[in-house]
């Protein structure tokens, strides 16, 4: 599909997020949902006692996991699934470049994850929830994220050169 | 033309539109000043009835507003109205010389969380002409005439000088009315 | 009866979270559409031989940009009710560019990932794993970087408040220059093709 089409499309889904529920979409909130839901299932005491995770678990009376973002995401990756068994793109296997190897990738996929991961924790949202969130919203820090990002894309990209092409 | 075309000339007529509104609330919202821009006639008679809660921002530069202002009118730059102690739940009426101040002030106000925000239209100019030099030609016609008694007393109480002319001279500047206004020296 | 309909009551918890799983395959589909669910092409945006990303990303944010705008103007929206999110200045960039870094790393963002995973791609859910792991390290590491997450709030501004001008003077800015770098986009790629093929 034409990017630009599918591009408004998701736009087209962000403005009924905003025009039914007041809110924009989201994903890296679901994961540290996700996150603090694990870590409070071993460690209970740990996980109320400290604040980043206290926060995502809710007064203890339904499952965290009840979650606006999480059934969004679960969404998410149920959408991608029908379109692509539709097109017949799903396929098992490993993207990566061409000159690398499938160990190296996983190795730069974990470590690009978790970097990404601390990026999102900082500003409190990633590229749903800030760029295309808080970007529709002009609000100041959503753009100063979106232009951080991109900028140290391209800055860091020689260093990944390996990888990709 | 293709479908990318058709995407971004829709997408920059939509823009283009935006530019010209300005704000995205809808004009003449809500509340009692309901109306997103006043009239000079209607703030004149605020300021004299002591109108609970007025508060008139002039949003020019300082040197613009020691030379003259709107009697009771604070002078506020634009970065500074969040901490210029304005009450939210009072009227502000913000003006400036007719070049879209007063437009980007009331943008902000309304997201620093007030409601009752509208602009002086035409800004001080206006001020200037209709109340502090309101005039009437002498073969006007009733109506006319009397619209334009009803301004002279405001107009005197504002130290203007209201007058009766063989023809309305529509070629005198702002800034030369202006001018002329001041040396009479009862402009406040 | 005007928008966000869940501000106003019409929406039940229940219904919301249906909705969300709605709203959720609609945006998976269309990135799974776009070919964002492929991390070769993702990060070929920062190789300039493939700008899906900008192309999707900045047509979707105008898109929902000019809606709100429109849908408000009309009285159809009432935008003082959307959640705006607050500002931090340095955290929103710092944590800009440390994800950027690990954009390009990676592949994949947090939501392309779950696309990636659930289209059969193995690096997409090594990636979630590791994403995962990243919020720990994060979260374990609080007290440290506390100070610093909650510095500089500048609170729920806009970009038309900061630079002092109309929000529809924004908006026009955002679509030009959208316009502008999608033309730059084409060109880029006809030059990547020509040199590559």
């Amino acid at each position: 599909m034409n990017p630009y089409l599918s591009g408004v499309g998701i736009g087209v889904v962000l403005l009924l997020a905003f025009l039914i529920m007041g809110r924009g979409l989201g994903a890296s909130g679901a994961f540290s949902t996700i996150v603090a839901t694990g870590v409070s299932a071993v460690a209970p005491g740990h996980a109320s006692a400290n604040l980043p995770y206290a926060g995502y678990l809710g007064d203890g009376t339904t499952s965290p996991l009840k979650d606006w973002l999480v059934f969004e995401i679960i969404g998410v990756a149920l959408g991608g699934f029908l379109s692509a068994l539709l097109a017949g793109r799903f396929r098992t296997a490993i993207d990566r470049g061409p000159n690398t190897t499938d160990r190296a990738r996983m190795v730069y996929a974990f470590g690009g994850g978790a970097i990404m991961g601390i990026g999102a924790k900082l500003a409190r949202g990633c590229t749903s929830g800030q760029a295309l969130t808080g970007g529709a919203l002009l609000s100041v820090g959503s753009w100063l994220f979106i232009i951080g990002a991109f900028a140290a894309g391209y800055l860091a990209a020689p260093l990944f050169k390996r990888q990709w092409t | 033309m293709t479908s990318n075309q058709i995407m971004a000339g829709g997408a920059l007529g939509l823009a283009l539109f935006a530019a010209v509104a300005g704000t995205p609330y809808p004009a003449g919202a809500d509340g009692d000043s309901s109306a997103s821009s006043v009239r000079v006639v209607n703030v004149a008679e605020w300021i004299r009835d002591r109108r609970a809660g007025l508060q008139i921002v002039d949003l020019r530069p300082s040197e613009a507003f020691d030379r003259f202002n709107l009697p009771t009118a604070i002078n506020v730059q634009l970065g500074a109205l969040g901490v210029a102690g304005l009450d939210s739940a009072g009227l502000v009426v913000v003006y400036d010389d007719g070049n879209g101040l007063a437009e980007r002030g009331k943008t902000i106000l309304h997201a620093l969380g007030f409601d009752s925000v509208s602009v002086l239209r035409d800004g001080a100019a206006r001020w200037v002409a209709d109340i502090l030099n309101p005039m009437v030609a002498r073969d006007a016609s009733d109506a006319e005439r009397a619209e334009f008694d009803s301004v002279a007393d405001l107009s005197r109480y504002f130290g203007g000088m209201p007058r009766v002319v063989d023809r309305i001279d529509l070629e005198e500047s702002a800034a030369t009315q202006l001018k002329r206004t001041l040396r009479r020296g009862c402009a406040f | 009866m005007t928008a966000p309909l869940y501000e106003f009551g019409l929406i039940t918890e229940n219904a919301s979270l249906a909705i969300a799983i709605g709203l959720g395959i609609a945006f998976g589909f269309f990135l799974e559409r776009g070919g964002l669910g492929n991390a070769n092409k993702l990060a070929a945006q920062f190789y300039l031989t493939d700008l899906a990303v900008l192309k999707v990303m900045f047509s979707a944010i105008v898109t929902a940009m000019l809606g709100l705008f429109w849908f408000s103007k009309l009285g159809l929206l009432d935008l003082d009710r959307v959640y705006v999110l607050p500002t931090f200045f340095a955290p929103h960039l710092v944590g800009g560019l440390v994800f950027g870094v690990g954009f390009v790393m990676g592949g994949l963002c947090p939501g392309t990932s779950c696309v990636s995973a659930s289209t059969g791609r193995i690096d997409g859910l090594v990636l979630l794993a590791g994403m995962m792991f990243g919020i720990f390290v994060f979260n374990e590491a609080f007290p440290l970087v506390a100070s610093f997450y909650n510095s500089t709030p500048m609170g729920q501004v806009t970009i038309p408040e900061v630079l002092g001008l109309s929000h529809g003077g924004v908006v026009l800015l955002i679509v030009v220059g959208a316009i502008g770098s999608f033309l730059l986009a084409g060109r880029l790629e006809a030059r990547a093709k020509q040199g590559g093929a």
